[in-house]
This record gives structure tokens, sequence and C-alpha cells, in this order.
């Protein structure tokens, strides 16, 4: 394969962005909707063409622009970045062809997700930091537009803050750039790892820089403390958007955080990574458990699933690094299908909290089977590809007991908020929504009281098209259950990719002992999900949603992880 | 070692308001001043390293390094589109809730939902 060819992954978006804005200038061509087929499929085709080479151990590199040495924009290409890039066409890809079921999407808004793309791809190509900078700003700049593309307050609101929050985080990076160019003259990746296998600069400084490169990238990943601006943004976004930000763009940067913390081989980043994991995971899911909200619920699950997969590669052991990777592809798979799936619930009963809505399963099979593909997949069962993951993670785990047992009350907690959350399929409603005993803050009961019970359009009067809709629901659960039931063997594909060898010992979920774990996380879920929804858990509930961080807290919480993480390197670099 | 620390106190400026200003455009503002502050600091960097202009027609003197320069550039287009998108998004801000303070913002969408 010619090593040039991997341009192509970010040009071909970007070529593609540009036929669609054509249809603005000329309204009866269609054009918009080919030229994204197009892309995705050309450039699925182009990986393709790749995987043989890169299978076999191949790496590709390459500078554009004939300058060579430091200056060049360098980009990279190895296993690593294409299970990266995979995702990131395959997801967007689908959720693209979700958004094709709904006429209120324009060609702009195909654009900006084209540009997310290209911005994404160069994301995970970069091999030196400047680029790694602007790729970011591109993700940046075009996720914030998608966000307040649904053009409701909250969503532009919640965009604002996104895009506050995540510019104050890369100016930060760019101070990292900044030490880094000082000490090295050089900006590669290479150049990064010289730098940290051999300090020029003071303790001090090298605590800075590494604490600036992680942290900016931490606004972007969201584990705790960096995560405040998240469960609005992916929640408020328009649905393929969501499953877009949740599916692949957290990740993305995850894929940059986890290249610059291998480059700098700092055992405190890792250390930090697996306890701020271990909280996010915990934290993510408690208040998922507290929300009411469909997607704001699932945008606190995307928090809770990442600290796992953060966790997982902090605590480095080869295990739990594969099943971190294994898990940031099946996050993939099973939290944009939840997200859709959901929205299209969203869509069809024009309402979005969860207690006004109940009995779909039976107006609506194909969708409660859809969802409880998805469901099932989070909350770890097998055979689905969330038991792989979580189980390759935990066994990983098994030498930090604190983090083990953590992320063990995290499976229990995904299971009692995704029972929550398929009482939209199966609960019967009152004619009231709301039981008169239900406490809740005044305003709440009087306008429940108002309203009537929530009607169920039809996918036709909704306006929206049925195959387009279906279609990337059939495809994502139909990858979440192969990549559960072959497991192993992905496992170990995974695990060469990263590792360049196979694993040692023979992995196997499939045993009594874990099954039988299963069993009774399962049992303590349904109980903790009677707990939660009992009249005192109600209460609860509301006290703990009516809690909301000001979005200048979040921006002393993003400076305090920035300068906590700092502290961390800094002293344990002492003697 | 004077002007490091005079950049220093433009970007802790920077971060300060950004954190207690409640109007949004002083935000944005700050945001900026943030990001000046690191602009500078790059190509104060860079001048230091020669006297004399990167243009290579007859080389003399100690030529100042380009490559900071040319990041900044870089830098500065970026910023321009951050700061011209977070205007437009206080403009529809301003318009939902017709006030421009972030806590009455806050206050007012918590109350909608």
């Amino acid at each position: 394969m010619p090593e040039g060819g991997i341009v192509l992954f970010i040009v071909v978006p970007l070529a593609g962005s540009f036929f669609t804005l054509l249809e603005k200038i000329w309204p009866d061509r269609r054009i918009t909707k080919p030229s994204v087929l197009l892309v995705f499929l050309s450039c699925l085709l182009i990986l393709l063409i790749y995987a043989k080479p890169i299978f076999q151990g191949e790496e590709y590199r390459i500078i554009l622009g004939n300058w060579g040495g430091p200056i060049g924009i360098a980009q990279a290409m190895d296993g690593f970045a294409w299970v990266g890039l995979f995702l990131v066409y395959a997801v967007t890809f689908l959720a693209l062809i979700y958004a094709f079921s709904d006429k209120t999407y324009d060609s702009s808004f195909y654009f900006f997700s084209l540009i997310l793309t290209s911005g994404m791809a160069g994301v995970i190509l970069a091999a030196d930091l400047f680029n790694l900078f602007v790729c970011l700003e591109i993700v940046g700049i075009s996720a914030y537009i998608l966000i307040a593309y649904a053009k409701k307050e909250r969503s532009i609101l919640a965009s604002f803050k996104y895009l506050l929050l995540s510019s104050l985080g890369i100016s930060i990076f760019l101070l990292g750039i900044f030490g880094i160019y000082r000490n090295t003259g050089s900006l590669l990746f290479s150049g990064v790892a010289g730098y940290f296998a051999s300090p020029t600069g003071s303790a001090r400084e090298t605590a800075l820089i590494l604490a600036a490169l992680i942290a900016g990238l931490g606004v972007r990943t969201a584990f705790i403390p960096f995560h405040t601006w998240l469960p609005e943004a992916h929640s408020q976004a328009p649905h393929p958007v969501s499953a877009l930000l949740s599916g692949v763009v957290i990740k993305v940067t995850f894929i940059a955080v986890w290249r610059l913390s291998v480059i700098s081989g700092s055992l405190e980043v890792r250390n930090f990574l697996l306890c701020s994991g271990t909280i996010t995971a915990l934290v993510g899911v408690f208040w998922a458990l507290m929300q009411k909200e469909i997607k704001v619920l699932l945008a606190w699950h995307s928090v809770s699933q990442m600290g796992y997969i953060i966790a997982g590669f902090g605590a480095g052991t080869l295990l739990s690094v594969s099943g971190s990777l294994f898990h940031i592809l099946n996050h993939a798979l099973f939290k944009s299908l939840l997200f859709l799936s959901l929205g299209l619930v969203i869509i069809l009963t024009n309402e979005d909290s969860l207690k006004k809505i109940g009995g779909l399963g039976r107006k609506y099979p194909l969708l409660a089977l859809f969802f409880t593909f998805g469901a099932l997949s989070i909350a770890g069962f097998p055979p689905f590809n969330g038991f792989v993951s979580k189980k390759l993670i935990m066994v990983g785990l098994k030498e930090h007991p604190a983090a083990y047992w953590t992320l063990w009350i995290t499976s229990v907690g995904t299971l009692a908020s995704f029972t929550k959350l398929s009482a939209l399929f199966w609960k019967k409603l009152k004619k009231q929504p709301l039981s008169q005993s239900t406490p809740l803050r005044k305003g709440d009961l009087q306008k429940n009281s108002e309203e009537e019970v929530f009607q169920i359009s039809s996918m036709k009067k909704a306006g929206l098209n049925k195959t387009a809709a279906f279609f990337p629901l059939v495809v994502l659960s139909i990858l979440c259950l192969i990549t559960g039931l072959f497991g192993r063997p992905i496992f170990e594909m995974l695990h060469f990719l990263i590792f360049r060898q196979s694993p040692s010992g023979i992995f196997n979920p499939w045993t009594m002992e874990n099954l039988w774990e299963t069993f009774l996380v399962t049992s303590l879920g349904v109980f903790s999900y009677f707990l939660v929804t009992s009249r005192g858990g109600e209460v609860f509930q509301s006290r703990i949603r009516s809690l909301r961080l000001s979005l200048d807290w979040t921006l002393v919480f993003l400076l305090a992880g920035f300068i906590s993480l700092g502290l961390t390197v800094f002293l344990s670099k002492l003697p | 070692m004077l002007r490091i620390y005079l950049i220093l106190i433009l970007f802790l400026l920077g971060v300060f308001g950004i954190i207690l200003c409640r109007n949004l455009i002083k935000k944005v503002i700050a945001l900026n001043i943030i990001n000046s502050a690191l602009i500078i600091l790059f190509i104060y960097l860079g001048s230091l390293s020669g006297d004399e202009a990167p243009i290579l027609l007859d080389q003399t003197g100690i030529i100042v390094d380009p490559v900071p320069q040319a990041l900044m550039l870089t830098a500065i287009v970026v910023g321009i589109c951050v700061t011209a998108l977070a205007l437009s998004l206080v403009y529809k801000l301003y318009k939902a809730y017709g006030t421009l303070d972030i806590q009455e913002i806050e206050k007012k969408a918590r109350e909608n939902a």
C-alpha cells in the first residue's frame, strides 16, 4: 500500500463536505445524500484495503509537504489507528443514515458532520502535537455547531458551555505544546517521547507540561473532574449527533490521551487515570440513576462507561488495556444504538420524560427489541459485547481491589438504571401520569396534572422514513451480538494490534463463576431499581437532580483538575 | 524574566475573567485574553532565538526561529473562528433569554426544564 494513501482518510470527507454544500446553491439537485454515502463507502473501502498490511503488523508514517524533520505535518497509522478509524466511519455512517430518515436535517447538517468526521480522522492519525491541536479544534467547532443545531434554548446553552470549557482546555493544551517546543524544538510525538525519557527542564516544568497536555485533552474526554459539560451537551444535541458525540467523539480524544500517556511513559498519569476513571464510573452511574429525562440518563451513562475505559487503561495490565480498547469499540456500538432507538421513542411520543411514557412495547415491539439489545449490552449481560469487555477490564483490575469493587458496584447501578429506562416499554401508565402522593417540587406537580397522557404517533405521521430509521438500528444490534459472541477472537485481534503479540494465557469469559456473578449483579440491580423508585427514592432523586453545577463552578473544576494533576505528577517525582 | 511574569499576569487575568465575569460577552473576551497571552508567549520565545527576519536572501545574522510564528498564525485563525462562533451563540442566548447575565440565564433555564 502506498504510504501517502493515509491522507485520504482526512481528505475524502473534507472533499465530500464541499459537495454537500452545493445543494444550498442548487436546491433542486439532490446531491447531499449521495455524496455522504459515497464518502463513507469509499472511506470504508480504503480502510479495507489497508486492513491486510496493518493486521500483518505494518505501520505507515508520512510527513506532509516535503518539509521533513520537525517542521512538517506528521501523520502515522498503526493498528490502533485502524480500529479508531473503523469506529469513526462505521458509527458516523450509521448515524447519518438515521438522519436521512428525518427531513429536518438539511445539507448544512451533513456538511458539518463530514467536517467533524474529517477532524476525527485527523486526531487519530496525528503524529505531531500541533497537528493534533488543529484537528481537535476542527472537531470542537463542528461539534459545537451540531449541538446547537437542535435550535432549542437549552441546546444553545449546552453548546456554549461546551465551547467555553473546551476552549479553556485547549488553551491549557497549547501551554503544554509551548513547553515541549521550548525544550526540544520539535513537535513530533517522537520528540515528545525523547523529552519525557530524559527531561531537560526542571521537575516542576516537566510536571506542568505533562499535566497541561493531559488536562487539555481530558476536557474533551470527560473524565472527572472534566466531565461537567458532557451530560447537557450530549443530551441536548439532535439524536444522530448525540449518538455521534457519545459514540465516537469522546473516544477519539481518548485515543489521543492514550497515545500521549504511552509516549510520556509516566506512571503517575496512569495512576491518576485509574483513580479518576473508577470515580468517574461510579459517579456517572449514580447520577444516571437519578435522572428522569431519557437522554440525560443516557448521557450520564456515557460518563460512566468512559470511566470503565479510562480505569482499564490506567491499570496498565495487558488484559485491562486491551479490554479497554475492546470496550471503546463496544461502547461506541451499543451507546449509539441506544441513543438512536430512544431518539425514535422521543420523536414518536414527543416527550422526553421517563415518567410520562410507558407501555410502548406493544405498539413498537421491534423498537423494544433494539433497545433490549443495547440495554443488555451496556449492562454486561451474556452473550452481548459489554459482558466480554467488562469482564476483561475487571479481570485486569484484580490487583487493585478498591477499583475492582467500585466497578462492581457500578455494574449494579448500570443494571438498575437500565431497568428504570426499560419501563418505557413494559410499564403500564395510570390515567394520571403521576400519582398524587409523589412529592415533587410545586411547579412540577401542577404541570403534570394538567398534561394529557402522551400520544403515540405513527412513523408516517412523524414524517420519518422507516427504512432509513431502522436500518442503522438493525446493523448496530447485529454488531453488538456478533462482537459479544465472537468476543474471544476479537479480543485476541485487538491485543495483537496494540501489543504486537498474542495474549499469553487463554481468556475465557464463559465460566460458571462469571455467569453466577452476572446473576448476582442482576438481582442486586433489580433490587436497587425498586429501591430508587419507591416513594422515598423518588424524593431522594428529585433532591439530587436539583443540585446542579453552574458554569462558573465547572470552570473552577477544570482548573482544579489541571492543578491537581500537575501536583500529583510533581509530588511523585520528588525524592 | 520580567516579560514572562507579565505574560503570566495576562494569562491569569484571563482566567479570573472567565470565571468571575457574569456577562457572557466578557467571558468570551476573557477567553481571547488567555489566547493572546499564549500567542505572545510563543512569539516572545521565538524572538529570543535570533535577531533578523527569516527572509533567506542574504544570510548575515542569526535568523529568528520562524516555526513559533507560523504556529501562532494558525492558532490566531483558530481563535478567531472560536470567538465568532461563541459570539453568535451568545447572541442566540440573548435572544432566547433576554439577558447576558449567565446566572440569570441558568436560573431561567432551570425553571424551564
